[in-house]
């Protein structure tokens, strides 16, 4: 019975020192904002400065009028009318008609504009001769995004020229206007473009990159703080687990404010978060908490300011890439899928799209919160046991020979 | 003389040396490499769809068969019974889009009336659902384009006629920079390419961070040299090796493009020089700096077009190396430019490169003169 008091007492005694020195890391780590503003503007700028500058380069939400010039050496009605047709289109804009193709061409190459339509001579009089006439295209397909909106308009206009052109061979044959229309592109297609009718790009990519956005937020802070310490105090070597948690605990406020920013003030003004706001705060700040383990890790190598940004600058960019949000996971090859499957931005971005497109029932979320939880706390051991174990390696030998 | 490569060497062997340079670099290599593979497919294939065929008709089975057809759908054979199902396919994304064939489809079409074809498509990510739309667009409508061949000819016309009169005008299609029209060659190049400015924008960073850096202009001078040398390398590695692993290579030739990377290297390292005499704060500036780097991505251009951007952000844009960088290397990479095309790109980064020197040197003058009139206060 007193062999288990002992015990107990002992063990309460270790907890409240972890507790001590868990609340002295999260004073220290404030009373380091208060000395360092270049570590509070790294915790404010990156949430505020950020989101404000992509949600602004995006605002227009769709690609529209892309750039086409016209070569038409038909100059017939019926060229003129095409022409028409595809400048009323909400994708295209004719800039201007050239005289030659190597003009026209020229504007192409250097990407003044991103569609070329040559109109030969003999293209209206080979259609009242009842052959095909030919138009010839040149598209800028560098940018699919471009692509897609010029092209896609450009065959719509087309193909509505030809169904109208097409109308009237049966005109000819004696059919009534409405049996000609009916035989006319017999197959209809009824479409239903579900969740995100728009298609618009902006309310599609941006919530994404916040997320993203938040993710180096959190990282850069947490690896820049720690730089900082070890600057500052360069005999104390590797910072401990309890240091490094701290550190988490003091900027988590900051995580909460970027992530209330981002998604209850941004997103909502510009139209992007969906019906579920509140939904949204929720899933950042999952991601924000599954995110600090790594953060810890990364902030347990660095040794100064300085390394924190040069580690961790060139990852964003693939992380977003590869977790799935616009090119699917399995199209990738297995290792990449691998190494996106391991990273809490995967089921993050996976789940974000669902919530600000589909739905927030949990039956449909489901799986990947409990991919991100999994995800977390996988990291979470994974800190413990290496920031833990480098700290036993390297600092407490230093300690122990200190105090000999 | 002796500075400058003094300078050379030192930031040459801080680079080969320390270990964090080395990580920097390898992480430049293993994430260029990983962001190659992400798009290895280069099209997106076998987007799974599920086909509710009420008719079971010669004409609905065939336009089964060509919707399996298509290169970027597979038919999963899901059941679909209900619209609570078909909704529940799409919203936990097991399936793409569904195509349903009501019963009447064939009787409509044989009566002369438009046979009708539901296609529901989940566009919530907007690459796949406009992919999917497109590939069942293509597949009714060539369905479409049978049926109404086939009228014709039983109203008479012959030979090709008939199909001249189904498609009058025909469309030869010429796709620039991206005749595959492959996603890895929208993205890949400028996702590369933007980690190696990162890089260099990084390295460039650490040549005006007190420490251990080269101290005086000559020995700075010498230190950007061993960087742009680096970056050089670095970018001829990514044009020789990355690429060419995805089958790209670039068609003007390495000259245009070796060109491009060259004067980008060197307008970012006068961007950090610039930034560094700018703000007084050295930590500050490269924060401001690497911020700036980090969205040069979003700003080139090369997935939203700049003219799509609020006006302020145009300028921005016009003001990053980066930008007529990508713009540059997608004319010379995936089209035979001739030469002078590449000056045309290499002209303006030159511009920025010129105007970051001037604004950089006027902030280094102010400075000096402001510590002149302090210091004869002082006195």
């Amino acid at each position: 019975m007193m062999a288990r008091h002992l015990i107990v007492s002992r063990h309460l005694t270790h907890a409240l020192a972890w507790a001590r020195s868990l609340a002295g890391a999260v004073t220290g780590e404030y009373a380091r904002l208060r000395r360092h503003p270049s570590l509070l503007m790294v915790l404010l700028a990156v949430p505020t400065i950020y989101p404000v500058l992509v949600a602004s380069l995006y605002e227009r939400n769709q690609v529209v009028e892309r750039p086409a010039v016209v070569v038409d050496q038909d100059n017939s009605a019926l060229s003129r009318r095409l022409v028409m047709d595809l400048d009323a289109t909400q994708e295209i804009r004719v800039l201007r008609r050239l005289d030659s193709l190597e003009e026209g061409w020229s504007q192409v190459r250097r990407q003044q504009a991103d569609l070329l339509i040559f109109v030969p001579d003999d293209f209206s009089r080979r259609i009242k001769r009842r052959e095909q006439g030919r138009l010839q295209l040149w598209v800028n397909s560098g940018n699919m995004l471009t692509y897609g909106a010029a092209y896609g308009a450009t065959t719509a206009v087309v193909g509505q020229l030809d169904a109208d052109l097409g109308r009237e061979v049966f005109l000819r044959r004696g059919m009534g206007t409405a049996a000609s229309s009916e035989r006319t592109a017999p197959v209809a297609r009824v479409d239903r473009l579900l969740f995100h009718p728009t298609g618009a790009y902006g309310a599609f990519f941006v919530p994404g990159v916040l997320l993203i956005v938040m993710q180096q937020a959190v990282l850069i802070a947490l690896a820049f703080s720690a730089g900082l310490q070890r600057e500052t105090q360069p005999e104390e070597g590797r910072l401990s687990y309890t240091t490094l948690l701290g550190k988490a605990l003091a900027q988590a406020p900051f995580y909460l404010g970027g992530t209330w920013f981002m998604a209850t003030v941004i997103l909502p003004r510009f139209g992007w978060s969906g019906p579920h706001p509140h939904a949204l705060l929720a899933l950042f700040a999952g991601f924000c908490l599954a995110t600090i383990p790594i953060g810890m890790i990364l902030a347990n190598l660095v040794r100064d300011r300085f390394t924190a940004f040069q580690l961790l600058m060139l990852a964003s960019a693939p992380i977003f890439l590869m977790s799935g949000f616009s090119w699917p996971l399995d199209q990738m090859p297995p290792v990449v899928r691998a190494i996106a499957s391991a990273l809490p931005s995967t089921p993050a971005l996976l789940a974000l799209r669902i919530m600000t497109m589909k739905t927030i029932e949990l039956r449909v979320i489901g799986p990947y919160l409990i991919w991100l939880a999994t995800a977390g706390g996988v990291w979470a051991l994974l800190s413990f046991v290496v920031i833990r174990r480098s700290w036993q390696r390297i600092r407490l030998p230093r300690l122990t020979c200190a105090r000999a | 003389m002796r500075s400058l490569l003094a300078g050379f060497g030192l930031q040459l062997r801080r680079m080969v040396s320390e270990r964090r340079y080395r990580v920097m670099l390898l992480l430049l290599v293993g994430l260029s490499c990983v962001g190659a593979q992400i798009y290895r497919s280069q099209v997106l294939r076998d987007l799974p769809i599920a086909v509710v065929d009420l008719d079971n008709s010669s004409l609905s089975r065939r336009l089964r068969f060509f919707l399996g057809s298509m290169r970027e759908l597979r038919l999963t054979g899901e059941y679909v019974g209900s619209q609570e199902q078909a909704r529940d396919a799409l919203a936990t994304g097991r399936i793409a889009s569904i195509v349903v064939i009501p019963s009447s489809f064939s009787s409509d079409i044989k009566a002369g009336r438009k046979g009708e074809v539901l296609v529901a498509v989940d566009m919530s990510n907007i690459l796949v659902g406009k992919n999917a739309h497109k590939a069942i667009a293509r597949a009714v409508g060539t369905l479409g384009a049978g049926v109404q061949v086939t009228t014709l000819r039983k109203l008479g016309v012959r030979g090709d006629g008939a199909l001249t009169a189904t498609v009058p005008v025909v469309v030869d299609e010429n796709f620039t920079f991206n005749p595959a029209t492959n996603y890895s060659v929208y993205i890949v190049p400028g996702l590369v390419f933007f980690l190696l400015h990162v890089c260099v924008v990084v390295l460039g960073a650490t040549i005006m961070l007190p420490g251990r850096a080269p101290q005086g202009f000559l020995g700075k001078l010498g230190a950007a040299a061993a960087v742009w040398l680096t970056g050089m390398l670095l970018g001829a590695g990514l044009l020789a090796v990355v690429l060419p692993w995805l089958q790209m290579t670039p068609a003007s030739g390495a000259t245009g493009p070796m060109a491009l990377i060259g004067a980008l290297v060197a307008a970012d390292l006068v961007f950090v020089t610039a930034a560094f005499s700018i703000v007084p704060d050295a930590l500050t500036a490269m924060e401001l700096t690497v911020m700036v780097a980090m969205l040069s991505l979003m700003l080139s251009g090369i997935t939203w077009p700049t003219d799509m951007f609020p006006d302020w952000l145009q300028q921005a844009s016009r003001w990053l190396p980066f930008t007529p960088f990508a713009r540059g290397l997608r004319a010379m990479l995936h089209h035979a430019a001739p030469g002078q095309d590449a000056w045309l790109w290499v002209g303006e980064m030159a511009r920025q490169a010129a105007v970051f020197a001037l604004l950089g040197a006027a902030a280094e003058l102010t400075r000096t003169i402001t510590r002149h009139v302090r210091a004869r206060r002082v006195a």
